[in-house]
């Protein structure tokens, strides 16, 4: 009986090993940004550029963590986007579960970066961690190149909320 | 000859060298007018033959510096580096003339070959050396430079011309300012010369120039870190570019502006690194906010006139075996060929500049 028991704990526990290793992160480039911008309209979409070997990226995590779980159901999205090399998924993967992060989470496709970069914000010069806070429109409404805190996000975020459709 | 004798002698021999150079060039015997004077007018031409009447100048401040001889190494510096300051100059309404002994042929020589964008008067004879003071035993003139005011009095006389940064030394006068500040607005633009400025070696902390001692045909500025995983990941690319182009006669200069890596910390990564270049310590970021530097390893080529030319990544990728476009390396090829570079602008991934508060 307590063999059944603790048999089964340990398959369950390797079952959930597995789950974490194989849990994947979809892959996104210049195009698909576009798209998951625009299925956002409506809302206030908040974007972070950052990867695993960005400490400052690393820093500023648990604020945007915050800022989806206080604003989600308040028209507001935050959407991570890591600029990781496509073969550290699994770091990001593990980063990602570490924080608890329940916000849609992509990683960057492998290959050409400017057009990628671009394609986020002409302006951005590709330097991270940097968050473009996009308005209902679509439209780039603040951007924030290095690490912010919690209260830093959520004021740019209310003000976005403030401005007239 | 006993030993001491020898040594006695060349003593004297060496002091009389020393004596007879400083009788040639008059450093000696320096007695140029002093500031409150009015500056004696003249005409003299330039390196095209045009005239210019120093009385016609009235109402501007005049900037005229004396040097010995046209394509001399220390003359050579001293007008690049006023050239360089041009735009400053222009900005700020003043007249800039170098003037030395010889004729006209010699300045038009100057003037092409180094690109000079300002007057370089032919003062043959050396009759208004004479009237300022500054004309040497040898029959040229000493390096000094006169700052005439728009009333046409003089009102400073430079003595120690510093040849290497001396379009900061007279700036830094007439703003009135500590060196450096007196540039304190420029921003780097594409197309555009950037001014020459100073920072601190990281490894000993001496003041070493953006430009050095002008002889290069290209200036690369990299934006370094220490800690940055991207920036490291170029550590290798970085020395081994430096020295391949160091060895075609372009200039390398690595910058550091994050105010969480010290300055010994930098020290010791270049050392680590075996990089060929100076690293500067850029405290308080301030030339980064004159570039607009945002990230590492983030680069500024400037040609040999000074001139930003090109401004980005150094490739397009991390990880060496995918490098598809050698941006840098084609930036500088085709500087080299006297060409535009392929792409004036680029961008890549990078960790922001971590700046002071």
């Amino acid at each position: 009986m307590l063999k059944g028991l603790v048999g089964s704990v340990v398959a369950l526990g390797a079952l959930a090993l597995l789950v974490q290793a194989s849990a994947k992160v979809p892959q996104i480039d210049g195009d698909g940004f576009r798209k998951e911008l625009a299925k956002r309209k409506g809302k206030v979409v908040v974007v972070n550029l950052w990867a695993t070997w960005c400490a400052p990226c690393r820093a500023e995590f648990p604020a945007l963590v915050k800022l989806y779980n206080t604003y989600r159901n308040r028209g507001v999205d935050v959407l991570v986007i890591s600029v990781d090399d496509v073969s550290d998924e699994a770091k990001v993967v593990e980063f990602l579960q570490q924080q608890r992060a329940k916000m849609p989470a992509f990683i960057k496709k492998a290959g050409d970066s400017e057009n990628f970069i671009n394609a986020v914000d002409r302006d951005w010069r590709g330097a991270i961690p940097y968050t473009v806070v996009f308005d209902r429109n679509g439209k780039p409404f603040a951007r924030l190149l290095g690490d912010h805190t919690f209260a830093q996000f959520e004021a740019t975020v209310k003000k976005a909320l403030a401005k007239r459709k | 000859m006993h030993r001491w004798q020898k040594a006695v002698v060349g003593v004297v021999v060496l002091a009389g060298m020393a004596f007879g150079a400083m009788w040639l060039t008059g450093n000696l015997f320096a007695n140029p007018l002093p500031k409150g004077r009015t500056a004696p007018d003249f005409t003299l031409p330039d390196q095209d033959g045009k005239r210019h009447r120093l009385s016609a100048y009235r109402g501007k401040t005049v900037v005229l510096a004396f040097y010995p001889a046209d394509m001399t190494p220390g003359c050579t510096m001293e007008m690049r580096s006023l050239n360089a300051a041009l735009p400053q100059f222009k900005q700020m309404g003043i007249q800039v003339f170098g003037i030395s002994v010889q004729d006209v042929r010699s300045k038009r020589e100057f003037c092409d070959r180094e690109g000079l964008q300002f007057s370089l008067l032919a003062d043959v004879g050396g009759k208004v050396a004479r009237q300022y003071g500054v004309l040497a035993p040898a029959g040229i003139a000493q390096r000094v430079t006169f700052i005439i005011d728009p009333k046409g009095q003089i009102s400073h006389v430079i003595t120690n011309v510093n040849v290497g940064a001396h379009g900061e030394q007279v700036l830094a006068l007439l703003g009135k300012q500590p060196a450096g500040q007196a540039l304190a607005n420029w921003k780097a633009q594409l197309g555009k010369p950037i001014p020459d400025f100073q920072l601190p070696r990281a490894d000993n902390g001496k003041m070493e120039s953006l430009y050095g001692d002008r002889k290069q045909k290209a200036t690369v500025v990299m934006f370094i870190a220490t800690r940055c995983p991207i920036s490291n990941d170029y550590n290798e690319r970085m020395r081994t570019i430096a020295q391949e182009y160091m060895a075609k006669g372009v200039r390398f200069v690595g910058i550091n502006s994050n105010v969480i890596e010290p300055v010994e910390e930098v020290a010791a990564h270049a050392k680590q690194n075996g990089f060929p270049f100076p690293v500067l310590k850029d405290e308080g970021n301030k030339i980064a906010d004159h570039f607009d530097a945002q990230f590492t390893p983030e680069i500024f080529v400037l040609d040999a006139k000074g001139v930003l030319r090109y401004h980005g990544r150094i490739d397009d990728s991390q990880n060496p075996a995918n490098i598809t476009s050698h941006d840098l390396r084609d930036a500088l090829d085709a500087l080299l060929a006297g060409k535009n570079p392929p792409r004036a602008e680029t961008k890549a991934f990078g960790c922001t500049i971590k700046r002071a508060r």
